[in-house]
């Protein structure tokens, strides 16, 4: 018994003097908590949103950013930019930048930035993401002059350029970094593993600064905690919470944060390659029921799967949601029945646990609805792995009629990055197939001009009035709790990124 | 005695290399990982080529056989989702688990010893009644529910104490704890009671009461020893079902802890740090049951004899 006691009592001490450091927030130094760590620290992997909010912007900033309210293209580390022919654009970089290691900022630091995030050998994200589709050979015509060309037109290069990141030529060609060294208002201060990460201004950032002097980031997954570490003055901003813990008026800011719910139907596959039976899966949706009960009341019922503030988004549409209206469904099932077109076929609703809080509740009431205008459905909740079978190409022959749920995020600012994947017949996530709809998605994503916009609306309109492959659903909002001590308001852009130069004490 | 620790470890290493092929092949039954780590958008030729730049487009038998060689020379591979070395990650996230893992266990063991040897002194008293309703609530009680009651009662609502967070200050360590021996110490006060009933029963009790030995003495010197073996077995096993209330901890209260790590891991389908995780803490488990086996000997001079 004294053995055991003794040991407890060491135990105990030595716990004790293992503790690592801490502190609660201090003057000027701003605490975020998010709902998880940083995954990485490396600049290609950045456009991510568990590592963007850390190092996006903050301390890596790319060429160009895309504008929160407007979607337009801004200058960052390139003040202005042209397109030299249909191949070539020629960007105009920052005089007088330089990285937090001192290196100066210039074309050859963007070159080098470009073989690393571009080496496919270092399975960046960005790379994969966003740089699959076309080559690029950049040419340094002088220190703040960079031509580069690419291997098929690409309008909208300087939108793409908003996801490279440019980290410092001193960082490793290979490994991913764990210092991170970019240009940003904030540099890196060192972190505790696993517990917190911290940055501090960087005095010769070439912007204007916020009044924080510095950043801790911490994380905690429970939605619950990070809400309480800000109503008790331990945290300051935290992104993210589930709407069921958004319970302070005062304190919870709703945003919409570019995600779209919504319902791909598989068109490619009887009796869903009829349109009146899509139309009917339409029709026996009650959105208005759901909101405020399985999802937040703040919910926007959608026609599309990008929101207002992307280029091409239609807003002709935006007033056109499908009323709920099963009558109508049973007509039209019942009409197509009369053609011949096989209703009574099982049809498989593919849910994803976790796409959303409620996600099972969700699909489940939707799968009941469509079940009450006589449709022969059944669900399945998947987790990403198996989920992704259904939601990517190549589809399995010989398959039977499927409905995906799924959630879209363009945050990007341009339908381009919407259509193209899950449009086209050769995108990666279509379920349709439509000559037509091709040409327009390839003219208008060809577009440089100042039709591009009109054009992918167009496209957004002809889908939603003529082909109707989706069963939308709503715009999502997510909550930001935002303490007392500080101003911050939350934009389209925080699912991504949190602007620190855009927070301020009071 | 040597002899006995080389036995028992030839025996924790067999155990060991199931464990290591068991969880090599069962990872991967649960899916592809490219599917997982890559973009949502990824396609066919780029999950191709993760897998090719990987290795897991090999044969999992030649998977196998290059982890085991690797293993051999310290290389646990690398994460692939943080392309950091995994056993780092493992390591780096280890103290802190061991930390609260063995403070909570030995709060547990002093206070289920305590509270349990208070209530068998009167069997069937209120005390012993009101003991055991409460062991039973604290074994059942949901930890997750416990934690986030506790934080807005004791963060919140009183702010006597931080929601959460790892660091020098003991405050932090007083919720996370309190959750986490919970349930062990409900599970052990039973133990404990029920052992000494039985002990505080048997001759010597008697022979010492006769004696006019104080009644402290009695119990928690005399029987208290003689009921240690079951409770040792039990707090044992208590010690590596914690991993599961560690996982829960770890999340709520921000400790970076090995629960938290594996379970991640294991969600993105991040092998090798399921791997070296795993391993690191079977080691660490096989080396505790060794430890448990010493101290029966310690403590029960027939089972050195036998």
């Amino acid at each position: 018994m004294l053995n055991l006691k003794r040991l407890a009592f060491l135990n105990i001490a030595t716990a004790a003097g293992l503790f690592a450091g801490h502190g609660f927030a201090q003057d000027k130094t701003l605490v975020v908590v998010l709902p998880e760590a940083p995954v990485t620290m490396e600049a290609c992997m950045g456009n991510n949103t568990v590592n963007g909010r850390v190092i996006r912007i903050n301390i890596y900033e790319p060429l160009t950013v895309v504008s929160d309210t407007t979607g337009q293209v801004e200058p960052r580390l390139a003040t202005s930019w042209e397109r030299l022919d249909d191949l070539t654009w020629r960007f105009h970089l920052r005089e007088g930048v330089k990285f937090h290691d001192d290196a100066p900022f210039n074309a050859e630091a963007v070159v080098t930035e470009m073989k690393r995030t571009l080496n496919r050998d270092r399975n960046c994200h960005t790379e994969q993401q966003y740089f699959r589709g076309f080559n690029m050979t950049p040419t340094v015509v002088d220190d703040l002059t960079l031509d580069i060309k690419t291997d098929v037109p690409v309008p909208i290069l300087p939108t793409f350029l908003s996801t490279l990141l440019i980290s410092s030529p001193n960082s490793p060609l290979e490994e991913f970094t764990l210092k991170p060294i970019g240009t940003g208002p904030y540099k890196y201060d060192g972190e505790n593993p696993g517990t917190e990460i911290r940055t501090v201004k960087n005095p010769d950032w070439w912007g204007e600064h916020s009044n924080v002097d510095a950043v801790k980031y911490i994380w905690r997954g429970e939605s619950v905690v990070r809400a309480s570490m800000i109503s008790v003055g331990e945290a300051d901003l935290t992104p993210e919470l589930a709407v069921q813990d958004a319970t302070d008026p005062a304190l919870d800011k709703p945003y919409v944060d570019a995600e779209t719910l919504w319902l791909r139907i598989d068109t490619e596959v009887p009796p869903l390659n009829d349109i009146r039976v899509r139309q009917a899966l339409n029709y026996a949706v009650n959105r208005e029921a759901m909101l405020g009960t399985l999802v937040s009341k703040d919910a926007v019922p959608s026609t599309q799967i990008t929101v207002k503030g992307v280029l091409g988004h239609s807003e002709d549409i935006d007033d056109e949601v499908y009323p709920y209206d099963p009558e109508k469904a049973k007509s039209l099932l019942a009409e197509a029945k009369a053609d011949g077109v096989p209703v009574e076929t099982p049809i498989l609703l593919v849910g994803r646990t976790n796409i959303l809080s409620n996600s099972t509740e969700v699909m489940e009431a939707i799968m009941a609805m469509f079940q009450e205008v006589g449709l022969n459905v059944t669900l399945r909740m998947t987790e990403i792995g198996e989920w992704r079978e259904y939601h990517n190409r190549p589809y399995p022959e010989g398959r039977q009629p499927v409905i995906v749920q799924t959630k879209h995020d363009n945050n990007r600012g341009d339908a381009a990055f919407s259509l193209q994947p899950k449009y086209a017949c050769d995108g990666t996530n279509a379920a349709m197939c439509d000559p037509e709809i091709d040409a327009m998605i390839a003219k208008a994503t060809a577009e440089s001009g100042p039709d591009r916009g009109k054009l992918m609306e167009e496209v957004f309109a002809k889908l939603y009035r003529e082909w109707v492959p989706d069963i939308h659903l709503f715009h999502m909002v997510s909550y930001a709790r935002v303490g007392n001590r500080i101003d911050y308001v939350p934009n389209l852009l925080t699912g991504i990124e949190v602007r620190i130069e855009d927070v301020n004490f009071k | 005695m040597l002899r006995y620790i080389g036995k028992r470890a030839l025996q924790s290493a067999v155990g060991l290399s199931v464990l290591i092929i068991a969880v090599f092949f069962l990872a991967r039954l649960t899916g592809d990982p490219a599917k997982l780590l890559l973009p949502i958008n990824a396609d066919q030729a780029l999950i191709d080529e993760f897998r090719a730049r990987e290795g897991l487009d090999r044969p999992v038998i030649e998977q196998f056989g290059v982890y085991v060689w690797n293993v051999m020379h310290g290389d646990f591979g690398t994460s692939l989702r943080r392309h950091r070395p995994a056993l780092d990650m493992v390591l780096e996230a280890y103290p802190v688990t061991l930390q609260l893992a063995f403070t909570a266990m030995a709060l547990v063991l002093v206070s289920a010893s305590l509270v349990g040897s208070v209530a068998a002194y009167r069997p069937g008293s209120a005390v012993d009644r009101t003991v055991t309703v409460s062991s039973l609530i604290s074994a059942s009680v949901p930890d997750f529910w416990v934690a986030i009651s506790a934080i807005l009662l004791f963060a919140v609502t009183l702010q006597w104490l931080p929601t959460s967070g790892y660091g020098s200050d003991i405050r932090f360590w007083l919720l996370p704890l309190g959750v986490l021996v919970l349930r062990p110490f409900g599970m052990l006060v039973q133990v404990v009671r029920a052992s000494m009933i039985a002990t505080l029963s048997s001759a010597f009790v008697r022979t010492a009461r006769i004696k006019g030995m104080s009644e402290g003495r009695i119990i928690y010197v005399h029987a208290l020893r003689n009921a240690l073996l079951p409770i040792i077995t039990v707090a044992a096993d208590q010690t590596v079902g914690m991993i599961n209330g560690l996982v829960i901890i770890e999340t709520i209260f921000g400790f970076p802890g090995i629960g938290k790590l594996m379970i991640d891991a294991v969600m993105a389908r991040d092998f090798p740090v399921v791997q070296a995780s795993i391993l690191v803490t079977a080691i660490a488990i096989f080396t505790l049951f060794i430890l448990v086996d010493l101290a029966y000997v310690a403590l029960d001079p027939r089972i050195r004899h036998r």
